[in-house]
């Protein structure tokens, strides 16, 4: 595709040094013409799997995810501490080092937590590609784990973002639905709300059994995907064979969690919903739209039948979604606003659930478009589904391609979408209550099953 | 921390110098007498800057509990104007440096610090 300069190919560490970095290969790239953008790409370099699709954007992003999420942890708020753990100093250089070195290159490093996957991210300009995945390999392999590091830099931020988080209502209540669904492996809290019995020696051990080929892969976006493979060989190339982290297999249960809290009222509804991959069921994806709640037209609540439920209740808010994991999902519509109105609002909600049965084709057909115009967008944005697209390689080798996937939003039916609508409310619902408990009501005062 | 550093590893290059300096350095050792109330040479080091009181912080809890008994060990010593019974003595192969890994670390992430901010790029 475009020439790699020889300068980076092994010393990609001291990139910045040299006067800048990005010039005429860069604008080269650009003229190059993209081989099908939206098609993924699936290898394995020597032994890592890389999936990657090249749009021929001027930003690439490379996301290295880990099978490490809250449900494989030994033991409660592992996964937290290691995903804080990132960037931190390596063998090969130190944090400080790590930090400096990328803002001078321009790049954005993320990391992120899910009950699944653990993802360390980074977004950089399209010919920065091989000091990422130097520096990303560098950390996934040689990242030393220091005792005062955990204590001066990782605990305040994990701490930090407990607080932050557990003092969002939604947030809870969505916790609480997960609790109440799955009770164990993904009912467990994502977050390291106690921080109990591990220091550095366990964390390193954790990233010992899950920083392995067969536990993480490789995932690209912008990127061209031999040189991707040619530098996870180089870079990746510490990585043990390993064996994949196993999970509790999911039972879904059902019931109901309530929990005080000043801070506000939140409400979820949580069902059976579709997992992700191969596997993937479109009719909820679909039924998720239809429901819909968060409006596309600004200054109107919408025409989605939560969106008509919310314009009556003033402050309320409600929205659908599916969450995907690997074998299982959990399809969910969150309800917000002040306890008085919620009591009003939420029996609703349920009934808006119920009318899914007198929906017609037209709306039908503009809940396919919606779905279809979301899911192309984030199969063009470089970092956005990059989470997903590991999760489906890591699980089972495969990544449906983006035109399969609009093919099966395409061809789902009023029947299939009916059908999934009536299967979820006669099954036991998972709901999380998060608020003022005098006021907001039980799952069976708003006409639900748990 | 640096300084002394170099030093040292100047003279253990060179057998001839280091054999010469040996004696009289353990002597000098000997002859401070701070072995004789039970504290290593790294208890020694001032602890009034920055650093140290970082790596201080940074020791592992097992090492900052013991460095925290010879200190509070010597102090009774000095106010009762003893020395320790000889068997508690630290002996020469105990004397070894704990504290100055962590300053050594400190400093150097403090001198990248600096390479950092003094950075021009061309």
């Amino acid at each position: 595709m475009f020439p790699v300069r020889n300068a980076v190919a092994r010393g990609a560490s001291r990139q910045w040094l040299r006067p800048s970095s990005l010039s005429l290969q860069q604008s080269r790239a650009f003229a190059s013409p993209a081989p099908a953008p939206f098609t993924y790409e699936v290898s394995e370099a020597a032994g890592t799997k890389t999936v990657s699709k090249d749009t021929g954007s001027p930003t690439s992003s490379l996301a290295v995810v880990i099978k490490a999420g809250s449900r494989y942890q030994p033991l409660p708020g592992l996964s937290h501490a290691l995903e804080h753990f990132a960037f931190k100093s390596t063998t090969k250089r130190s944090s400080l080092f790590i930090t400096r070195e990328v803002e001078l290159m321009g790049g954005v490093l993320e990391t992120s937590l899910s009950r699944e996957n653990i993802v360390y991210k980074a977004r950089f300009l399209r010919g920065d590609l091989p000091y990422f995945t130097e520096l990303l390999g560098d950390v996934i392999t040689k990242t030393k784990f220091i005792p005062y590091e955990y204590s001066e830099r990782v605990i305040p931020t994990m701490e930090n973002e407990v607080n932050v988080s557990y003092s969002d209502p939604s947030y809870v209540a969505l916790e609480a639905a997960h609790a109440s669904a799955y009770h164990h492996g993904l009912g467990l809290d994502k977050l390291s709300v106690v921080r109990k019995n591990f220091g550095v020696e366990e964390i390193s051990a954790f990233a010992r059994t899950a920083f392995n080929q067969s536990n993480l892969a490789v995932v690209g976006s912008g990127v061209p995907h031999a040189e991707l493979n040619k530098y996870t060989a180089d870079f990746f190339a510490g990585l043990p064979a390993g064996e994949a982290l196993k999970a509790h297999a999911p039972t879904y249960y059902g019931g109901e969690s309530r929990a005080w809290s000043k801070a506000g009222n939140s409400v979820v509804i949580a069902f059976p919903g579709s997992a992700g991959g191969p596997a993937f069921k479109a009719e909820l994806t679909i039924l998720s739209y239809i429901l819909g709640g968060q409006s596309t037209i600004k200054w109107s609540s919408g025409n989605s039948l939560l969106g008509k439920v919310v314009e009556k209740h003033s402050g309320v808010t409600a929205v659908s979604k599916n969450i995907t994991y690997s074998d299982t999902g959990l399809f969910y519509i969150a309800v917000d606003g002040p306890a008085a109105s919620l009591v009003k609002a939420l029996p609703d909600v349920v009934n808006a659930v119920k009318s899914v049965s007198n929906i017609t084709a037209d709306d039908l057909k503009r809940a396919i478009q919606n779905a279809k115009f979301d899911f192309y967008t984030a199969a063009e944005e470089n970092a956005l589904s990059l989470e997903s697209i590991g999760q489906s390689i890591i699980a089972t080798g495969k990544i449906p391609q983006v035109q399969e996937s609009i093919k099966a939003l395409d061809s789902v039916t009023l029947e299939s979408v009916k059908k999934a609508a009536s299967t979820i409310l006669a099954g036991k619902a998972a709901v999380g209550t998060v608020g003022d408990l005098h006021i907001l009501p039980y799952a069976s005062d708003i006409g639900l099953n748990v | 921390m640096a300084a002394v550093k170099q030093i040292t590893n100047y003279i253990i290059a060179r057998p001839k110098l280091f054999n010469f300096i040996k004696p009289i350095a353990d002597r000098y050792c000997d002859l401070a007498g701070y072995r004789k109330v039970g504290l290593l040479y790294e208890d020694l080091l001032r602890e009034e800057s920055h650093t140290v009181q970082l790596a201080l912080k940074r020791l592992p809890p097992r090492i900052a509990y013991d460095r925290a008994f010879r200190i509070r060990r010597a102090l009774q010593c000095s106010v009762t104007h003893t020395l320790l019974p000889k068997e508690e003595w630290i002996k020469a192969e105990e004397d070894v440096p704990y504290l100055s890994p962590y300053i050594e670390e400190i400093e150097k992430e403090e001198a990248e610090r600096k390479m950092f901010d003094a950075l021009t790029r061309k």
